[in-house]
């Protein structure tokens, strides 16, 4: 167990002069009173079935059983208790923030909200989940709206580069729709001006266009790049890179030696998505669900703990969390 | 007055007494954890010495001296209550760029820990964990290299449990790595196999018996047609299919050998069009643990800061604490091993009903 007060002087000490207060046999000693004690298994494999030891402490050994899982329960019951006046709570929470916060589909006051912040990422993700129990219409409709509307709010806080996540690959099988909706939230917001817009997928040979219109155009020129990936950008990605880089190798265009960081990341960051600064995710807890494992290295991840929905108030907390981070890179 | 009971209480729980009453409701606790679920494999993420020694103000190495003892205590705990395999992140290549003296320091840590660990390890042999050190090795000072090289012998033995220690690492250098070595992998076509059969024996045998069969035929052909197969019948295209080196016209038993080495030498590299996800995963540091069930990052930071991406993108539970690493004990390890056992609980109640709907489904079906 840890280190009872006295042990722990005497250990910190002997730290401090460099190892000469204790010697070796007094090591010894102090890791002797904090072993565990002999186990009896001379061979303990990792298997799951451990074979069942019988002998005088049989009672001894049940009675503890029972009491470990009697503790179990009730340290879960509570837990359990717990985690639902939590999620009680930050629903209640969240939902009032989302009032309060509310942006009224005017583009001015998420431009004040994020005016005030003194950094802002130049390239924020998210990621969106399709609901498998849903049906597949209402649920294609539900999350191309929730990434019009995530577009036009990047828009707003003068965001350039939006990556969209969804495992499955369903945007990319819609992108045309997609510019569509997105063209018709930015009616709703703006009114006739519209900022450009490009829509893209890696390996997508289609790029989507569209040009800026009125204020957007000349006064206040905004451009935003919606990206779309799933999760075959992820793995996947990485394995067709080795295949090509083998590919090229085995017919000596390429020596192994060559193959370094710098050549994989200009690779994967031209061919899939460049790194981004934030991450934000709109479920309870944070999970990646196969994101693309290289581009997260330093990206500033946001989750609302408990949190179930897709909303303003999580964009703009994530925003506002992201202005106050520190980055250090290692020093 | 708060402060002289303060006092009291610190003396009060300090007391051999009070320690025995806590080391045995830890105990206790830890076994009752150990009821439910336990993750395989969990990763540390060990942030916060250096704001933990500023704070206290104390100098930054002795900081770190702390949070070892922390990640003594972490082990015992994760190791008492089952998990198998634990991977911390030590040092960062990026961390080369701190300064000297801190990198100094480090390194001295980790050469006097693990040469303590070499002179005790016959008693840590109990523990049973197998210690492996996994980065950038080159970039390590000779001297401690050669501490990690001994430690890492003297417990590879070990079976039970696994303790990863990242240093110095990065986790785009380990897939960078990865892909490097999958690719010279398939450069370098495989040994030739020694076997009981040579294959150079096996055609000569044919080739033998082929003639001996033509030469047969001469004599009685209606025969030889019923037993054994005749130069230009199916079998022998099989032949050609299965092995690389029968690719001789039947019949021509006087073929050259360079048809062989020429046809085996284009087939020795393996085909890049075979790597998979698996190929990349087995060239990865962590090839042989299980996967990544707990991801944990003290101090606040919400950043992966390229510590395990290829292990933790999938379904890995990531967890950001707010303590400083060198204060982690196991009243921060109880809710996250407790909310990690509910999610699965959880996972699995959600899951149920959808199976037997669906059962129901194909019964009406």
């Amino acid at each position: 167990m840890a280190l009872t007060l006295k042990d722990r002087k005497v250990y910190r000490t002997d730290e401090v002069a460099r190892h000469e207060v204790l010697s070796d046999d007094d090591k010894r000693k102090i890791i002797h009173e904090y072993l565990p004690e002999e186990s009896l298994e001379e061979d303990e494999k990792w298997t799951d079935h451990r074979p069942v030891r019988n002998g005088r402490f049989g009672v001894r050994r049940a009675l503890r059983n029972k009491l470990h899982l009697l503790i179990f329960t009730i340290i879960h019951s509570i837990f359990s208790l717990y985690i639902r006046i939590r999620q009680a709570w930050h629903t209640v929470l969240y939902r009032i923030r989302s009032i309060a916060y509310y942006h009224h589909r005017t583009p001015a006051i998420i431009e004040k909200d994020t005016a005030a912040l003194k950094k802002k990422p130049k390239h924020i993700s998210v990621i969106l989940k399709i609901d498998q129990a849903g049906r597949q219409g209402p649920e294609l409709e539900r999350l191309v709206n929730e990434a019009a509307e995530m577009a036009v709010w990047c828009t707003c806080a003068k965001i350039p580069m939006l990556t969209i996540y969804e495992r499955t690959g369903l945007f990319k099988r819609y992108l045309p729709q997609v510019q569509q909706v997105i063209m018709q939230k930015f009616r709703s917001y703006f009114g006739r001006h519209q900022p450009s817009l490009t829509i893209s997928m890696p390996h997508g040979d289609e790029i989507l266009e569209s040009p800026a219109v009125g204020d957007f155009a000349r006064a206040d020129p905004r451009h935003l790049n919606v990206h779309f990936i799933s999760a075959e950008d992820g793995r996947d990605s990485m394995v067709d890179l080795t295949r090509t880089l083998t590919e090229m190798s085995q017919k000596a265009k390429l020596s192994p030696k060559d193959i370094g960081l710098d050549l994989i990341d200009a690779e994967l960051s031209e061919g899939i998505m460049p790194e981004p600064d934030l991450l934000v995710l709109f479920g309870p807890h944070v999970e990646l669900d196969g994101y693309p494992p290289w581009p997260i290295r330093l990206t500033e991840i946001s989750c609302l703990k408990d949190n179930q929905e897709v909303g303003y108030q999580v964009f703009i907390s994530a925003l506002r969390k992201f202005s106050s981070a520190q980055f250090r890179k290692g020093r | 007055m708060s402060e002289i009971v303060g006092t009291i209480g610190k003396w009060l729980l300090s007391s051999p007494p009070a320690e025995w009453a806590i080391s045995q409701l830890r105990e206790l606790l830890i076994g009752a954890l150990k009821q439910g679920p336990v993750p395989q494999h969990v990763a540390f993420e060990m942030d916060g010495n250096r704001r933990y020694a500023r704070g206290r103000r104390m100098e930054t190495i002795e900081g770190h001296h702390h949070g070892f003892e922390a990640l003594a205590r972490v082990l015992e705990i994760c190791y008492k209550s089952g998990v198998r395999v634990v991977t911390v992140y030590a040092f960062s290549i990026e961390n080369f760029n701190r300064p000297q003296y801190e990198v100094d320091g480090l390194m001295q840590l980790a050469k006097v820990k693990l040469e303590q660990l070499t002179h005790h390890g016959d008693l840590l042999d109990r523990y049973g964990a197998a210690v492996r050190v996994i980065g950038q090795r080159d970039l390590l000072p000779q001297d401690v290299l050669e501490v990690v090289d001994r430690a890492v012998n003297m417990t590879t033995g070990n079976k039970k449990a696994i303790l990863n220690i990242c240093f110095p690492y990065t986790s785009r250098e380990e897939m960078a790595t990865a892909i490097r070595s999958t690719v010279e992998d398939y450069m370098t076509p495989p040994e030739p196999k020694y076997t009981a059969f040579p294959v150079s024996r096996i055609t000569q045998k044919i080739l033998s018996k082929q003639l001996d069969e033509k030469e047969d035929r001469a004599e009685t052909p209606t025969k030889s047609r019923d037993f054994s197969p005749a130069p230009s019948s199916r079998s022998d295209a099989d032949d050609g299919t299965t092995s690389s080196s029968t690719t001789l016209p039947p019949g021509s038993p006087s073929s050259p050998p360079e048809i062989h080495s020429g046809v085996d030498g284009r087939r020795l590299l393996k085909n890049p069009e075979t790597i998979t996800t698996e190929t990349l995963n087995s060239h990865m540091y962590t090839a042989d643990d299980p996967p990544l069930d707990i991801f944990v990052r003290t101090s606040g930071v919400e950043r992966l800061s390229d510590f395990m991406l290829w292990q933790c993108h999938q379904d890995t539970h990531i967890f950001f604490l707010d303590c400083l690493w060198p204060e982690f004990d196991l009243h921060h390890w109880i809710p996250v091993l407790l909310e990690w056992q509910w999610r699965l609980k959880q996972v699995e109640r959600d899951e149920r009903p959808l199976k037997k709907r669906t059962r129901k489904v194909v019964k009406a079906v």
